[in-house]
């Protein structure tokens, strides 16, 4: 350790590694190529309706399992219906539904939890056995007692979902935050003079910002599964409205008679979609890291 | 004493400990005037810590705090939450033994020092980070406009340290805790901490609880000491006074068990046994067992602090070992 310089250094500016850099380095390039494939399907999600696709509900019997032609890039279905273009407008309800599942599940979980580990007692008691029944209860499960209730629908099933996914988010927000509420920095937060909900909003959850975000990509790889399995079961989306897990359902009849593709195709862009959504919150998490040396 | 800012009064804390209740405090009776400094001196786990947290009210949760805690009068055990906050916002303010934990890892000193102000004071951005600025400047940090945008890993302890102080002060305080401040850090930069600390009290006009087990330390800062053991007080003197003419034995027995660079002594005296909890201390004088002149009935009866001249003493006999000739000090420990 010879050379060491110990001449006191000017404080300078700091030179910080950009936000976007030090995620590079988080999500190595397997998790970065994971995060493309998020984007992409995004994007044809978003840009579905400019895209030069055919109309996904135009039926055209003469057309009926047609081949890959110009008219149809990847065939067209038992009804002459183009297959891109359902997989295209498909991945709308595919990614919007998930989305307000995750939304919906990341904000009550996250309130809920911070609020139970703030004040303990019979509260926290309260919320984290509510938190384990709804966890031992499959969110499918959930959702066909609701369409049995209110009748089968994307709203009912989407409501569904997200009360069922709150205590994924919520147990490990509770747990994090129980481990940050001990740390002295807390207590001099609050010697401060500074209100419980500022400490909450303003160090708490920033502070547990990675594994939240973490777990609510998890959740949206979860709850994309789980609604294009309830489409499967013709409990989410109605058949006319293109959806991935819909036309794995539509297809899979066809499987038989020799035309495996759509269901294949819609089922292989629903694993595309889940994997990368784990992927980048698996690295997102820093739970990969004997993993992101191999890529 | 004038009028005192801070009085505890039969002050007794127990915290919750393996399904039961433990007394870490037993029973402490101070008082801290406006602009005076107040060191707390004692072992670890005398209670000096939860004494000071009692002020703030920053008690493990299922804490009982007995006796009465008042600040300008009013009476800090019996505040609302909203009252408490405000209180802890403007009344006094905390410093900690290790900085480090104490802060926010992930935000910024300039959030740090910022966020009170906004959120208190109403301060807007621009003259809150002004305000930072100048009170960075004025614990001693150099280039203190830098230092906002950087975090706290990116600090020495000494350094961090005194950001905390700015924190501290930067609400206008009357009364500071400095819980151990000083401990955590190397020898010079404690010189550093605690000379800028004094400074800025005797400037400001700052009334200072200061806990150490530091007795020099205590003597140099502040003006009155008081000695805790097991949970009690057991002496208060002047800095001066304690020194030269401890009235109680166990006070006694930490002077003399200091090391000094006057003399030259082979092995330093030490108090003969361990030092006690309250809640395990004996029924009568808690320092009875250690102490070399206790007597039968000071393990039966409880001292309570009392007048012995200009001291106060919580000790049976110290009357009798201290006849009120201050002329005569050969009575202290050989070893």
């Amino acid at each position: 350790m010879s050379g060491v310089d110990l001449s006191p250094v000017e404080a300078g500016p700091i030179a910080k590694s950009p936000t976007w850099s030090r995620l590079r380095r988080r999500l190595g390039p397997l998790g970065l190529a994971a995060l493309a494939a998020i984007g992409g399907l995004w994007l044809v999600a978003l840009l579905a309706p400019v895209l030069p696709v055919a109309d996904p509900t135009d039926v055209d019997l003469t057309s009926t399992f047609a081949p890959p032609s110009a008219g149809h890039p990847l065939g067209a279905d038992s009804n002459g219906r183009d297959i891109l273009a359902r997989l295209v407008w498909g991945a709308r309800t595919a990614l919007l539904g998930p989305l307000v599942v995750t939304v919906v599940a990341t904000a009550v979980g996250v309130l809920l939890a911070v609020v139970a580990a703030w004040r303990g007692g019979w509260f926290d008691s309260v919320i984290s056995r509510v938190f384990d029944l709804l966890f031992g209860f499959p969110g499918i499960l959930l959702a066909l007692v609701v369409a049995a209730v209110v009748g089968a629908g994307f709203g009912a099933a989407v409501a569904a979902l997200s009360v069922a996914f709150i205590p994924y988010i919520g147990r490990v927000t509770r747990a994090g935050a129980l481990q940050q509420l001990r740390l002295p920095y807390v207590a001099a937060l609050r010697v401060l003079g500074q209100s419980p909900t500022a400490i909450c909003a303003r160090h708490l959850v920033p502070n547990l910002g990675a594994i939240i975000v973490a777990q609510a990509a998890l959740t949206f790889g979860y709850a994309l599964v789980d609604l294009a399995a309830l489409s499967y079961l013709g409990l989410g989306v109605d058949q006319a409205t293109p959806d991935w897990g819909g036309i794995v359902a539509a297809g899979q009849a066809d499987i038989l008679s020799g035309y495996p593709q759509q269901s294949l195709y819609a089922g292989a862009l629903i694993v595309l979609a889940v994997a990368a959504f784990s992927i980048v919150a698996e690295r997102l998490a820093g739970r990969a890291h004997a993993w992101r040396r191999l890529w | 004493m004038v009028s005192a800012l801070l009085e505890l009064e039969g002050l007794r804390v127990s915290v919750p400990y393996e399904g039961g209740l433990r007394r870490v405090v037993h029973r402490v009776d101070l008082s801290v005037a406006a602009g005076e400094s107040v060191g707390l001196v004692g072992e670890s786990g005398a209670g000096k810590s939860m004494t000071a947290r009692t002020v703030v009210r920053l008690l493990p949760p299922g804490a009982t705090v007995e006796g009465s805690v008042r600040f300008d009068g009013r009476e800090v055990l019996a505040m609302s939450p909203s009252e408490l906050r405000a209180h802890r916002a403007a009344d006094a303010a905390m410093i900690f033994q290790d900085p480090r934990a104490h802060t926010n890892p992930l935000r910024t000193v300039g959030d740090y020092l910022t966020e009170g102000m906004r959120l208190n004071q109403r301060l807007p951005k621009r003259a809150s980070q002004e305000r930072a600025c100048d009170l960075l400047g004025a614990v001693g940090v150099g280039s203190p406009r830098a230092r906002l945008s950087q975090y706290p890993h990116e600090l020495s302890s000494g350094l961090l340290q005194r950001v905390m102080i700015a924190a501290a002060l930067s609400a206008e305080p009357r009364l500071l805790l400095a819980d151990e401040p000083t401990t955590a850090l190397d020898v010079t930069t404690q010189a550093e901490v605690v000379a800028i600390l004094s400074d800025l009290r005797e400037r400001l006009g700052l009334a200072m609880l200061f806990i150490t087990h530091d007795l020099d330390l205590a003597a140099a800062i502040c003006d009155r000491t008081a000695v805790m053991y097991a949970g009690s007080i057991v002496e208060v003197q002047g800095s001066g006074e304690l020194h030269d003419h401890a009235r109680h034995p166990y006070t006694e027995g930490l002077v003399a068990a200091r090391p000094s660079v006057d003399t030259t002594l082979r092995r330093l005296p030490v108090i003969p046994g361990r030092p006690t909890a309250a809640f395990e201390a004996p029924p009568g004088c808690a320092f009875a067992p250690r102490c070399r002149h206790a007597l039968a009935h000071c393990t039966a009866e409880r001292p309570v602090l009392a007048p012995l001249g200009r001291a106060m003493v919580a000790c049976l006999r110290a009357a009798e070992l201290h006849p009120q000739q201050p002329a005569d000090d050969e009575e202290t420990d050989r070893g």
